[in-house]
């Protein structure tokens, strides 16, 4: 299923989306058809696969985020009420 | 396991699977996009009129369909070879399995705790209970911990079979007289299939294998048990 892989749908959609609007003004501009429709397929080739790369990239980002803090929280669980906790290492305690 | 018409991959297991689906999903938009291009150049090229007897070169469009592949190329071989690489990575195992190939069923040693060995043939699908997945079941599991690194060595009694599990991304063939190393690793508990992935005679496709993974403690309980 292309729909559940991340990412996949919007890049796309963008690039369905960019590739009108950039064949349609370029028609505006020039009025030849032939070349605003070469365009409008460039276009929506290079804007999809710049939107998969720069999304893909963010998302695997915030994965990663995720997967520290999901870790830190089971951590917590284990050192909660012990000389390692987290929370007792909080500056604001010290004082 | 696979389900009936399944064309994509199973679910990961592994981080090293993830990786791999997350490269396919890159390739794949690749693909889509070169083929609706070129596609789009057929369609034009067919529905022009336009005629030059005399045409020999045109230096711009060669340079672009000379450089475009190229950086095409680039954007597929670097998650590629980070991949090759990343799957090469050294590991340190904390528990080594070995298997062994036969006609027409697997044998699972463990011999770093006490030397646990059995065998694991098919349930026949007379036998199978309610829920069963039918040429998957085993009568004797293999059982792993999971988050934890495992060597697999695998090799053949006999002729050649191939041991691999599609969720965690790994197959190695099972060679009489050779060792072949797997690494393994399992990021979350559950049960695992796989098939001999090498004709081996008229069983080859009735010898599954099936891997639970559990938790480490209970992998400790389920070897003291044996």
């Amino acid at each position: 299923d292309l729909g559940s892989i991340p990412c996949f749908r919007s890049s796309f959609l963008n690039g369905i989306g960019g590739g009108i609007a950039t064949g349609l003004t370029y028609f505006l501009f020039t009025s030849k058809v032939k070349q605003a429709c070469n365009t409008a397929v460039l276009s929506f080739a290079g804007i999809t696969l710049s939107y998969w790369v720069y999304c893909r990239y963010s998302w695997s980002q915030n994965k990663f985020n995720v997967t520290m803090l999901k870790t830190a929280m089971k951590e917590q669980v284990a050192r909660e009420g012990t000389d390692t906790d987290f929370q007792l290492n909080r500056p604001q305690d010290k004082s | 396991m696979a389900t009936w018409a399944q064309i994509g991959f199973q679910n990961s297991a592994s981080p090293l699977m993830e990786q791999l689906i997350f490269f396919h999903d890159h390739a794949l938009l690749i693909l889509i996009l070169i083929t609706t291009l070129v596609g789009y150049f057929m369609l034009s090229l067919v529905t022009n009129k336009f005629v030059n007897r005399y045409l020999l070169d045109g230096q711009m469009i060669e340079i672009i369909w000379t450089v475009l592949p190229a950086v095409i190329l680039i954007i597929l071989a670097l998650p590629s070879l980070r991949l090759l690489y990343l799957i090469d990575e050294t590991t340190e195992p904390s528990i080594t399995l070995k298997t062994v190939g036969h006609q027409w069923y697997w044998s699972y040693e463990y011999s770093d705790f006490k030397d646990i060995e059995f065998d694991s043939y098919m349930m026949p699908s007379n036998d199978l209970e309610k829920g069963q997945f039918r040429l998957l079941e085993v009568d004797n599991r293999v059982i792993l911990p999971y988050l934890t690194q495992v060597r697999l060595l695998v090799t053949a009694g006999d002729v050649i079979h191939s041991w691999t599990i599609p969720s965690l991304g790994i197959k190695a063939d099972a060679v009489p007289g050779r060792l072949n190393q797997l690494n393994v690793f399992f990021n979350r508990p559950g049960v695992f299939y796989g098939q001999c992935s090498e004709i081996c005679g008229a069983n080859h496709s009735f010898m599954p294998i099936t891997v639970e993974a559990v938790n480490p403690a209970d992998f400790l309980s389920w070897v003291k048990s044996f």
